[in-house]
């Protein structure tokens, strides 16, 4: 009796490892889908603590649009409906904002919306703390529930960067422009990027101990992400 | 002398054997029944063989310093896997930068498979399973830590998913070896994996399944379901944390759509919801009284009258709290504790 519960343990864990390694397996076949190469701006390495001796990266995209609301104001009442959000429902009951959903976001690398962004804090001068040349150029330009379509929409991977994310929607009276209050609308924003850290194996975490670095980073079928190289 | 059932059993008989003897002294002191020497020579005998067979059999405590030594060890015991989970952990922690990537994947992998060869060998060299527990703790720690590290060398998409091997392990060691910390642990990742999945089924986070308490309601339902269907006659000690951990599961719903009907997926006023579940939450705390009482599980009884005095008090909260100053609320609610102390004991005395 005790030998059966044994093995049956020992299958438990060796079952599980072979699901979880061919699932990786199967997020690296045939090549990644998307290849970008990022800078320490983008990709800064996250918190460690003293006895911790592995290294990380977190994915640093700009939250401009706690700023200037204007910048996010794509992740309007149609693309959260898309995205999968009840807005009538959620409407209906402001008080309780829905529950975040899952979906995929564009991040554009250094392009147009990063430089509209730039040109405007110089124009108003509200580019508090550290200057543009140390801010990351990841901004949100764009969401869906399924990557399919945005991978034939953002065909140039070099500037556009498909991940998963965490969209929350909340109700609002404010207008992102005028800033006055006016009927209420569904906002959405991002919450946080998946997975929150991307580990860097051994051979090349040396790489990342000091700034400037650049690093290369390929996304898989499952959109699971691995650090190719400096 | 009849067999007894399984291991509780047998300490019952065994405890029974003991007052029997304590209580027989007792008499002869007081002169009310005096056995004859033949009597004791054949009973003195008998009690001692008795005790030894149990002990020998079922390795129960014979003793009230051994039962409270066994308490002891117990608490020494999950004390002392806790703390080796938390070395096992700290040493991946502090090496895991200078070891190759192929090299963690072997050692997070053998690390619990060496651990389960470890509880076999240990466990058949000892009767009281202290040390197969403490490495049974040290094992699932093992495997948590495999699964949520090897997520993080892949950078793997968290899921629910992973809560359901954790939670099978726990509970394949725990029938195993009659461990019931480890059935504790099995059942509360499952009553993370199946709500969770649930939730994210609905399209949203699957880690919003804290948002909404009806699947974690459904879940500390089957919890219960399952201790009445399936038959413990060598683990008799199992039901009673399924019930303790199916109840908590139950009740923790409860209590949280009381105060937030929105939360439901029930398509009502949030209002009307919320005095639903709180109508619901009563009657649940009385079944599992009504239920403790008739198949005498006391630690179910007491769980089921501490839950109605909470959310008694919780309803008086929400009706008198801002009507009347604060000194009368708590003499009505210490007035009202009085008068179910009288109503318990008035059960009690109809009961026995």
């Amino acid at each position: 009796m005790r030998r059966l519960g044994l093995l049956l343990a020992a299958a438990v864990i060796i079952v599980s490892n072979v699901v979880v390694l061919v699932g990786v397996a199967r997020n690296r076949s045939g090549g990644p889908v998307e290849t970008i190469q990022l800078t320490q701006r983008e990709l800064p390495t996250g918190f460690h603590e003293k006895e911790d001796t592995g290294v990380s990266l977190r994915l640093n995209w700009s939250h401009y649009g706690i700023v200037y609301p204007e910048e996010t104001s794509w992740l309007d009442q149609a693309k959260l409906e898309s995205i999968g959000f009840d807005t009538s429902a959620a409407l209906r009951d402001t008080k309780h904002p829905p529950l975040p959903r899952p979906a995929f976001v564009v991040f554009e690398y250094n392009g147009a919306a990063w430089e509209h962004w730039v040109q405007k804090a110089q124009q108003e001068k509200s580019l508090g703390g550290p200057g543009p040349d140390t801010q990351t150029r990841l901004v949100a330009i764009d969401a869906a529930k399924t990557p399919e379509a945005l991978l034939q929409k953002y065909t140039d991977h070099s500037k556009s960067l498909i991940v998963r994310g965490v969209i929350h929607a909340f109700a609002s009276q404010t207008d992102p422009v005028t800033k006055r209050p006016g009927p209420w609308r569904l906002e959405g924003s991002i919450s946080e990027v998946l997975p929150q850290s991307i580990h860097v194996p051994p051979p090349i975490a040396n790489s990342f101990t000091k700034t400037p670095y650049t690093v290369t980073l390929a996304f898989g079928h499952r959109f699971e992400p691995w650090v190719i190289g400096p | 002398m009849a067999k007894p059932l399984g291991r509780r059993e047998a300490q019952q008989r065994a405890d029974r054997l003991r007052i029997f003897r304590a209580e027989l002294d007792e008499l002869e002191r007081q002169q009310v029944l005096v056995l004859t020497d033949e009597q004791r020579a054949r009973l003195e005998p008998f009690l001692d063989k008795s005790l030894e067979q149990l002990a020998a059999q079922y390795d129960i405590d014979t003793t009230e310093s051994q039962k409270q030594l066994s308490l002891g060890m117990r608490i020494v015991s999950a004390l002392g896997g806790l703390a080796l989970c938390a070395a096992v952990f700290l040493f991946f922690y502090r090496f895991w930068g200078s070891i190759p990537t192929a090299g963690q994947i072997a050692i997070l992998i053998a690390t619990p498979l060496i651990g389960l060869a470890a509880m076999h060998f240990v466990s058949q060299r000892e009767r009281t399973l202290c040390f197969t527990g403490l490495i049974a703790l040290v094992v699932f720690a093992s495997f948590v830590l495999n699964l949520y590290v090897l997520g993080q060398i892949f950078n793997i998409i968290s899921s629910p998913n992973a809560f359901l091997p954790w939670g099978a392990l726990a509970i394949a060691l725990a029938y195993t070896y009659g461990l019931r910390l480890l059935l504790a642990a099995g059942l509360v990742c499952w009553l993370v994996f199946v709500p969770a999945t649930i939730v994210s089924w609905t399209g949203v986070t699957w880690q919003s399944f804290f948002s909404r308490p009806e699947c974690m309601l459904a879940s500390g339902l089957l919890i219960i379901a399952a201790q009445a269907a399936i038959p413990h006659r060598k683990r008799e000690d199992f039901p009673g944390t399924y019930r303790l951990i199916g109840l908590l599961a139950l009740y923790w719903p409860l209590l949280a759509l009381w105060h937030s009907g929105s939360n439901s997926f029930v398509p009502l006023g949030a209002t009307a919801i919320e005095r639903t579940y709180q109508v619901l939450a009563f009657v649940a705390a009385a079944l599992t009284i009504w239920f403790g009482i008739r198949k005498n599980l006391p630690g179910t009884m007491n769980l089921g009258a501490a839950a109605f005095t909470l959310f008694l008090f919780i309803k008086f909260v929400d009706w008198w709290w801002d009507l009347m100053p604060k000194y009368i609320f708590f003499f009505i609610v210490g007035a009202i504790a009085i008068g179910l102390l009288i109503a318990f004991r008035k059960l009690r005395e109809a009961t026995a």
